[in-house]
């Protein structure tokens, strides 16, 4: 079976960030303000419903995290090629990091 | 509150800070990435605590509870609702790949990524003036909102310059000898100082107001809108919609946020954050929201700027004058990790993205360099919060809006290898003369559509990227190489 590119992985992360959205604007539910009992007795459901969404929130990001973050591979950032960057533009940034190597930390 | 334990409380709370301050600034090296960038090595509770309490500010416990008084529950979704998920998810689509970077090319701010993706001066110049230009006047406004409250609580006792003076004074105290670490590490101890006292809140003023359940009958009894959303005219739609776009996006661009996420040590710290954040700031606005709620059928009456008063009034309404001291020190304490983070990170951009650019500076003159402006930013802000000039008072009530519009530019930056200068300039540009022509009323308020004017500038903003990018000429394939041939080798095809 053909790995799963990150074009694809990238894909589903935007349907579950759309998802997100329209769970987050979802006005057709409004309504049910009125008529859905309370939760644990104090909340009502315009409450409730991001106590809800904060759970999913975080889910979906451990999703997102699983799906779509992988770890940097081992001695990526070894061997910057400093004459790429040499312009004025990161001159400070390059130089600290020269002079201490914590760049490469 | 003028009881002399509470004056203790309010004292325990400076000299720990001053404490953890000094003790940190004994492990600082004088170098450009230990001041600055706290080696980047901050660890998962560190960035965690940085965030939030950078994230979070005196309208979390003053602001959003006094609308929650107004409108009831609803406050909590139009406020935070959105914000809940896609703050921590800008951790990853903007954090992850610009960390890469300055782990990869030693980047720290917002204008060495994206002049250095760019190759471009113009980019990393117009990204460091739009970021100090808003950066600023928020800065003055949560010195203004700080000392207010802090007048305000103590009765008049601290009168409101020498509220500001405190505000400023104590920041610089432990921000100068330690910069960013010490910032972090008095975050982290005010960050749970804050979750703590919130929820001891919580309860004890549930408690004193008969339960939980009590209060809530009261709502239904007292004003059953408070329970829905809608119901109140600000929270129509078509602004719950615009509001999506307003707080929520311009988190990541924050420069000390954006900084801060630069600086941390592993992949895996930033994941964590991104996975529990949701719940942090759920937990934190809805207290806050319960709290302006309550507020409504205990204490009502209050109307507009009064009702920002809710949380302290409910406090010496109700609970004893020792939660008042606390509830002073929670105030100062999500003011001041907002204020010493802007602070740090406007002088951190001026020395490394424009001093560095025109002189020569050793490491650790960039150091001195800093500390300097940091006095300099300080004095500057001080002064303006004393005089409060209108136009500043104005661009802050938009600079949210501000920063959110320059998002689009910085995912077309990170994730699209066509994107070129003429594009990037022009999407940061266009909008934000747009955006200022329609808060300063330059332009009739029907062209937006009956949108906050966030909206049509946040779309203008992808759509200019997008197509002067595509007029213009492409990036070199050395320089796509530089950044897309790295993450390549990170993310895959």
């Amino acid at each position: 079976m053909r790995p799963v590119t990150f074009k694809i992985r990238l894909t589903l992360v935007v349907i579950l960030v759309l998802g997100m959205f329209l769970l987050h604007n979802s006005f057709w539910w409004w309504d049910l303000d009125k008529h859905l009992p309370l939760l644990w007795g104090f909340m009502p459901f315009a409450f409730s419903y991001y106590v809800l969404y904060a759970l999913l929130a975080a889910a979906v990001m451990f999703l997102i995290v699983k799906i779509a973050w992988p770890e940097p591979p081992e001695g990526i950032f070894e061997g910057t090629e400093d004459e790429e960057l040499d312009d004025d533009l990161i001159r400070g940034n390059l130089e600290e990091a020269n002079l201490t190597g914590e760049r490469k930390g | 509150m003028n009881i002399p334990l509470g004056w203790g409380v309010v004292g325990a709370y400076v000299l720990l800070l001053v404490g953890i301050g000094g003790y940190v600034a004994t492990v600082t090296r004088k170098t450009r990435e230990d001041y600055f960038m706290a080696g980047r090595g901050l660890g998962s509770l560190a960035i965690f605590m940085a965030l939030f309490a950078s994230n979070i500010t005196a309208f979390t416990i003053i602001g959003h509870a006094g609308l929650s008084y107004q409108v009831g529950y609803g406050a909590y979704g139009y406020v935070i609702g959105w914000s809940i998920f896609i703050t921590p998810f800008t951790y990853y689509l903007i954090g992850y790949r610009s960390w890469l970077l300055g782990k990869k090319y030693g980047y720290a701010t917002q204008p060495q990524v994206f002049g250095g993706i760019l190759n471009s001066r113009a980019v990393a110049l117009t990204f460091l003036a739009l970021l100090l230009y808003y950066t600023l006047p928020y800065l003055v406004v949560s010195i203004i909102g700080g000392a207010l409250a802090f007048s305000t609580v103590t009765g008049g006792a601290v009168p409101y310059g020498v509220a500001c003076a405190f505000i400023v004074g104590i920041s610089l105290m432990y921000t100068v000898p330690s910069g960013l670490r010490g910032t972090v590490w008095t975050d982290v101890f005010q960050g749970f100082l804050f979750i703590i006292v919130v929820l001891l809140l919580l309860f004890t003023l549930g408690n004193a107001l008969g339960g939980f359940s009590a209060i809530t009958g009261r709502i239904f009894e007292y004003d059953p809108t408070l329970l829905q959303r809608g119901a109140d005219p600000t929270l129509t739609p078509i602004n719950w919609f615009s509001f999506s776009f307003v707080n929520s996006l311009a988190v990541i661009v924050f420069p000390q946020m954006f900084v801060r996420i630069m600086a941390t040590r592993r992949s895996v710290d930033m994941k964590r954050v991104s996975v529990y954040y949701p719940l942090a700031l759920a937990l934190v606005f809805g207290v806050s929201t319960l709290l302006g709620v309550w507020g409504a059928v205990t204490i009502p009456g209050l109307s507009g700027k009064e009702a920002d008063n809710i949380v302290p009034l409910l406090i010496s309404e109700y609970l004893t004058p020792i939660w008042m001291a606390l509830g002073l020190v929670v105030i100062l304490a999500v003011i001041k990790s907002s204020v010493d983070s802007q602070l740090l990170a406007v002088s951190h951009m001026v020395t490394d993205d424009f001093l560095s650019r025109y002189f020569k500076i050793t490491s650790e003159r960039a150091v001195l360099l800093g500390r300097l402006l940091l006095l300099v930013f300080s004095a500057v802000a001080f002064y303006v919060a004393i005089i409060q000039p209108a136009t500043i008072l104005e661009i802050a009530a938009f600079a949210f809006s501000g920063f959110s519009i320059m998002l689009p530019v910085m995912i077309a930056a990170l994730y699209w290898n066509r994107t070129n200068p003429y594009g990037v300039c022009s999407a940061l540009f266009i909008p934000a003369v747009l955006l200022h022509l329609w808060y300063f009323g330059g332009l009739p308020e029907w062209s937006t559509f009956g949108f906050m004017p966030v909206v049509p500038s946040f779309f203008l903003a992808a759509f200019l990227v997008v197509v002067v990018s595509l007029l213009t000429p492409e990036p070199s394939p050395e320089q796509k190489a530089k950044t897309f041939g790295f993450f390549r080798k990170v993310f895959g095809r």
